[in-house]
């Protein structure tokens, strides 16, 4: 796996599946009969919160699963797991396949703190050339940016969805997200969710880098 | 699909509406690891499992022998020549002391029919019948 040239103070890979499901029937209990967790891993499972009709999430030493009626998301705090999201995710494409919808995303979270306000304002400005604003606001800042580039294959289409944005979390001072969502939307007459799954196991790979070419650029 | 096309039905900024910490915040996992090795199992012993090994970042290759007791008890039912698993190296809080730990993870993946399919047709296609006469 690629390494990032800087740490982050936090990370996430997740895959999201767009669907229908229902939340409380998807326990840390039901993973352990599909075999997807150990029978102890499941039990002890933190329950992050079960609500029926609404949400189940749960969290084990390794992966964090957050399911409402319409999303499903299997994540991980560490990339160095992020093996166990894929096998995670694809042996739930398998399982659930016909609750899922044609689109997916294998995203890349990142949090980075910068060590003043100051020092993330004059990041911000370097992502763009505001001085075209100079007419309209006398003293202008880049709040944040949102790009995106869209890939088509044979048996998908692909859009990058790059997001840069300071974060509003109280536990973290002088924090940008860089956010790198790749969102897959199948074609149903010739590809499967899993089997997409499986050719984009090191999509991982790609993410981290475009993240580094941001990270070395600008921050 | 549109790349300007909405990706979702409704009025919302995937970035900045209220999903993007909707994930708990909280890291209350009592290991943390900054070091993985991916390993496959090539032997077993009464006690050991042999196992090849790659560090992750560097591809560094390396033999270990594992004892099955570090395995955890969820994971020795898919104990086996050729399974995969992770090793990871780093350290655990306890009662606020720092610990250095390390953990043996196997993967997990479903096996469906088509799966199977696939690897019967692949054998069939080497064609072992032809290939045990040869010898």
């Amino acid at each position: 796996m690629e390494k990032l040239i800087k740490k982050p103070s936090e990370e996430i890979y997740e895959i999201e599946f767009s669907g229908q499901f229902i939340p409380e029937k998807l326990s840390p209990l039901w993973f352990a009969n599909k075999k997807l967790l150990g029978k102890k891993e499941a039990r002890q499972a933190k329950i992050v919160n079960i609500y029926e009709g609404s949400h189940c999430s749960f969290k084990t030493e390794f992966l964090e699963i957050y399911i409402q009626p319409h999303r499903f998301r299997i994540l991980s705090k560490n990339l160095n797991s992020y093996d166990l999201v894929n096998d995670m995710g694809i042996s739930i494409a398998k399982i659930l396949e016909d609750s899922l919808y044609d689109d997916f995303y294998l995203n890349l979270k990142l949090h980075y703190t910068f060590p003043s306000d100051e020092t993330l304002a004059k990041m911000l400005n370097k992502l763009h050339n505001t001085n075209q604003w100079n007419e309209i606001f006398d003293s202008n800042q880049l709040h944040a940016i949102q790009l995106f580039n869209f890939n088509e294959t044979e048996t998908y289409m692909q859009k990058t969805l790059l997001s840069i944005s300071p974060c509003d979390r109280t536990d973290m001072q002088h924090t940008t997200h860089l956010f790198i969502k790749n969102h897959f939307h199948r074609n149903p007459e010739n590809s499967s969710i899993v089997s997409i799954l499986e050719s984009n196991e090191h999509r991982i790979d790609s993410s981290i880098i475009l993240a580094n070419k941001i990270i070395k650029k600008y921050f | 699909m549109n790349p300007l096309e909405a990706t979702t039905d409704k009025c919302v900024n995937l970035y900045t509406d209220s999903t993007v910490h909707d994930y708990d915040i909280t890291n209350n996992n009592s290991f943390t690891y900054d070091y993985k090795w991916e390993g496959i199992v090539i032997d077993l012993k009464e006690n050991e499992l042999i196992a090849r090994l790659i560090e992750s970042s560097t591809n560094e290759e390396d033999e270990l022998v594992f004892p099955i007791k570090n395995v955890p008890e969820d994971d020795l039912e898919l104990l086996e020549i050729g399974a995969i698993f992770n090793f990871y190296v780093g350290y655990k809080k306890i009662n606020g002391t720092v610990q250095n730990s390390d953990f043996i993870k196997f993967r997990r993946k479903k096996i469906d029919n088509t799966d199977i399919d696939d690897i019967l047709d692949t054998m069939n296609e080497i064609d072992f019948g032809s290939v045990l006469e040869e010898h």
